[in-house]
């Protein structure tokens, strides 16, 4: 019996052994080199009490990593995207609503995005949560760019006409279907929202809101199997709706990504650009 | 069919093993299940039930267990053969199709060695620092598959431990679970003033790969330099507990510790790289779980008192992970399990990173034919907010083998938006239930439930009647219907926006025979919670037709 305690005692300590480890290194942080651009559409709700936490986190990777983040805040038809009683506006859009079916059969709960539409290993669905933001994004900003795509746009005030040129160039041979998506955004708009407390801001501000594609909601078809150096220009007019205190030329942004791939059902995007109406 | 060479050639050495043994005569024995469901979705949009597509094009799931056990002297196999058809039990919003080999182990005993080698369920413990299990209802099934070798010291001693990794559907996640635990039983004093103690002591250890740590890299690197941590490639946890009893009384008590490890914390702020701050970051902090029962029992009287408090004890394969996926402990829930549809309509989700509860319920019968239970349940999170408070009586009349009648009201308070993110308030509700069973003959009886829930919040008061009709052995008849009487804010709407009164019915008949069970059902089911020993998920809503087949051999 002595000898049996004495060898399951010493099992215990093999077990227990190497307790200690060498630490792990964080790197101090470097701007990333990469031209790709991060499309991160997020789907929020002026009901999720949340989404005003997902909406700064957000802001705050815009300012952090500067152009290359390309976001659109997308207020999808379901519970918490139905106005509130205090609400001016409602944001929902047809559009928004075929766009969340791209990433997503079903109800999700918010807020959730999604980065460059992109279904990361061990998530089940293309939107992720906030917990899941950033490792999304690095995973992104990993990648090379494989496409240059530049944007001009010039509009008429007194016409309230826009003309959009876009430019697309693979930088290497690229298999599969390719579509062109361009979509118009809206931001310092106010309107009432509820915060993490529960409480309702009658006088919050809405950025990057998806107010409509000038592309059908899954993009135009720009081509098969692009070759390295191709160049695809697409061009587009769309006249701004006169609309009260929405529509301001001077809040809305432009904004244009590739999608596509060989055999891919979730058509990542692979490039995208964002122009301010009014510079 | 999925199938690596592993189970392949596990399947070779099991049928081999039992071809041998029914030609050559021996007496190995061979039992087994299956459970089957087939549900036909029936589109309703105006409860929900739509917009996924099961209900848009797909119309069919189904998912299946089929077990086979085979036992031989000291020898145990088996094998479980999984399967799902555009299944919504993964995720209730989508499908999940997928088939194959979900569970197999070999397990041999070799004197006072036992070995296990493949998948194994177990637990140390209540299960604070590991509980491997299976809960079909949620889609879990946290198998470890690996090695475990159990060891009998001595009569009332025995040692256990294990190595492998956590599975996840027919893969496994990749960290490295390793743990070992000692259990023992000791007796002090004469018979009539026996102490029984029932200690044990466990450990486990949870080791990332490089890219589990990568990843949290990646994430921390962003942090502003204040607020980084340092993740570590192993985590410890160890637990102490113990059963006491004496006389009239029963004390269970445990304490868990886990080691400093990295883990998204939902509630603490984090400095974004403008100077906002917002909800949730990765923070490195131990955690502790404390739980004690203490029961007593005499003659007609039971009372039992628990109480329980949770710090940062939130364990999984991947600290990323959410909801219900990875979870390598459990934590016993501290309420009522209730099992009528509305007292049972808000359940509280076991919170593992602060909570702070108790529980006391007592029983006593007052005579043959009358007895009662009340039970009361409170619980906060350590920063004293109030997430779940309960009011349970119960009362229940005998008259003969005929007549039973148990009756009641429950009053709850339901912190919506933590446990279920959703409104801006807890649900107040109150809800009296009757329920008559009346036994027409030896074969024959009808019961009938009525429950009513008041209350303002969610969606509104609920009126519930159920009748079931059984004609023993074979066949069952019931209907159920759910009428949102009051609606409130999270009703279905019309066009309009105004709240609307909706029916909720249910039809359904089985059929036994002998261990085989059919059953066909016609649901329409609201969106809700569902638990199962504190762990939760929002089920949306349900329109179809299911039918279940399950059996024993």
């Amino acid at each position: 019996m002595n000898k049996i305690n004495i060898f399951f005692t010493f099992l215990l300590v093999v077990f227990l052994a190497s307790c200690t480890e060498k630490e792990v290194i964080i790197p101090k942080y470097t701007p990333p080199t990469t031209k790709k651009a991060i499309l991160i559409e997020e789907f929020t709700g002026v009901k999720c009490t949340n989404c005003p936490d997902g909406a700064k986190a957000i802001k705050a990777m815009e300012e952090k990593y500067g152009a290359i983040i390309v976001p659109i805040a997308i207020h999808n038809s379901d519970y918490f995207s139905e106005p509130l009683s205090e609400n001016n506006y409602d944001f929902r859009t047809e559009v928004g609503d075929k766009i969340f079916g791209i990433h997503s059969s079903s109800s999700i709960p918010k807020p959730a995005a999604s980065f460059n539409r992109v279904l990361f290993a061990d998530e089940e669905e293309i939107p992720v949560g906030p917990s899941s933001w950033q490792s999304s994004l690095e995973t992104e900003l990993k990648k090379q760019n494989v496409t240059f795509l530049d944007m001009i746009t010039e509009y008429n005030n007194d016409t309230r006409k826009l003309e959009i040129t876009v430019t697309i160039s693979p930088t290497i041979d690229l298999k599969g279907d390719f579509n062109l998506s361009v979509a118009i955004t809206e931001s310092n708009i106010i309107d009432a929202q509820t915060m993490p407390d529960g409480s309702i801001n009658d006088d919050y501000e809405f950025d990057n809101v998806l107010r409509d594609m000038i592309t059908p909601f899954d993009g135009t078809f720009i081509g098969s199997d692009l070759q390295k150096d191709d160049k695809i220009v697409k061009s587009f007019s769309y006249n701004l709706p006169e609309s009260g205190d929405l529509w301001i030329p001077e809040n809305i942004n432009i904004i244009a990504f590739i999608t596509g791939g060989e055999k891919d059902s979730t058509k990542p995007v692979l490039n995208a650009v964002k122009k301010h109406l009014i510079e | 069919m999925y199938l690596n060479k592993t189970k392949l050639y596990f399947f070779i050495v099991f049928f081999s093993l039992v071809s041998s043994q029914i030609l050559s005569q021996n007496k190995g024995v061979i039992s087994g299940g299956l459970e089957s469901n087939f549900n036909f979705f029936l589109r309703d949009s105006l409860i929900g039930a739509d917009d996924i597509p099961q209900y848009d094009h797909l119309l069919y799931g189904a998912e299946s267990w089929l077990n086979l056990r085979y036992t031989y002297d000291t020898w145990e196999m088996g094998v479980r053969f999984d399967m799902f058809n555009n299944s919504n039990l993964k995720n209730p919003n989508s499908n999940y199709t997928d088939e194959g080999i979900g569970n197999w182990y070999i397990k041999k005993k070799i004197k006072k060695l036992e070995i296990t080698a493949g998948h194994f369920y177990d637990q140390i413990g209540s299960g604070t620092i590991f509980r491997a299990y299976e809960q079909r209802a949620l889609f879990i099934d946290n198998a470890i598959y690996g090695l475990r070798l159990k060891y009998d010291i001595s009569k009332n001693w025995n040692v256990k431990a294990f190595t492998g990794r956590q599975k996840l559907e027919f893969k496994t996640y990749p960290a490295i679970l390793r743990g070992a635990n000692l259990e023992g039983f000791l007796t002090f004093g004469k018979e009539d003033n026996l102490i029984s103690i029932a200690p044990g002591i466990g450990f486990v250890n949870r080791t990332h790969d490089e890219k589990a740590i990568g990843k949290l890299v990646d994430i921390i690197k962003n942090y502003i330099p204040e607020e980084q941590v340092t993740p570590n490639y192993n985590t410890w946890l160890a637990t102490a507990y113990s059963t006491i009893s004496y006389g009239l009384f029963t004390l269970y008590f445990e304490g868990s510790y886990k080691s400093p490890e990295v883990f998204f914390d939902p509630n603490t702020m984090k400095t974004e790289f403008n100077g906002s701050k917002t909800n949730g970051k990765l923070v490195k902090k131990p955690g502790n779980v404390v739980y004690t029962s203490l029961g007593f029992a005499k003659n007609k009287l039971g009372i039992t008192a628990e109480f329980k408090r949770t710090e940062n004890f939130d364990f999984r394969t991947d600290p990323t992970l959410t909801l219900n996926k990875g979870l390598i402990n459990f934590i016993p829930p501290m309420n009522r399990l209730n099992t009528y549809t509305l007292t049972a309509r808000y359940s509280p989700a076991t919170q593992l990173l602060s909570e702070q509860a108790y529980q006391f319920d007592i029983r006593y019968a007052i005579n043959r034919k009358l007895s009662f239970n009340i039970n009361y349940s409170n619980i906060t999170s350590l920063e004293n907010e109030l997430l779940y408070n309960e009011i349970f009586t119960e009362l229940v009349y005998r008259k003969g083998r005929k007549i039973k009648l148990v009756t009641g009201i429950q009053r709850q308070l339901y912190n919506q938006p933590v446990y279920q993110k959703e409104g801006t308030e807890s649900v107040v509700a109150l809800t009296p239930y009757i329920d008559f069973l009346y036994r027409i003959s030896r074969y024959q009886s009808i019961n009938f439930e009525v429950q009513y829930m008041s209350t303002k919040q969610d969606y509104g008061s609920w009126l519930n009647v159920f009748v079931e009709y059984s004609k023993a052995p074979h066949w069952g008849f019931e209907a159920s219907a759910m009428y949102n009487v009051n609606p409130a804010e999270h009703s279905p709407k019309d066009k309009d926006g105004e709240s609307l009164s909706i029916l909720y019915p249910s039809l359904g008949i089985t059929y036994t025979n002998g261990s085989n069970r059919f059953g066909l059902r016609y649901v329409k089911q609201v969106e809700g919670v569902v638990c199962s020993g504190g762990v939760c998920r929002v089920e949306p809503a349900f329109s179809g037709v299911k039918f279940s087949v399950s059996s024993r051999f």
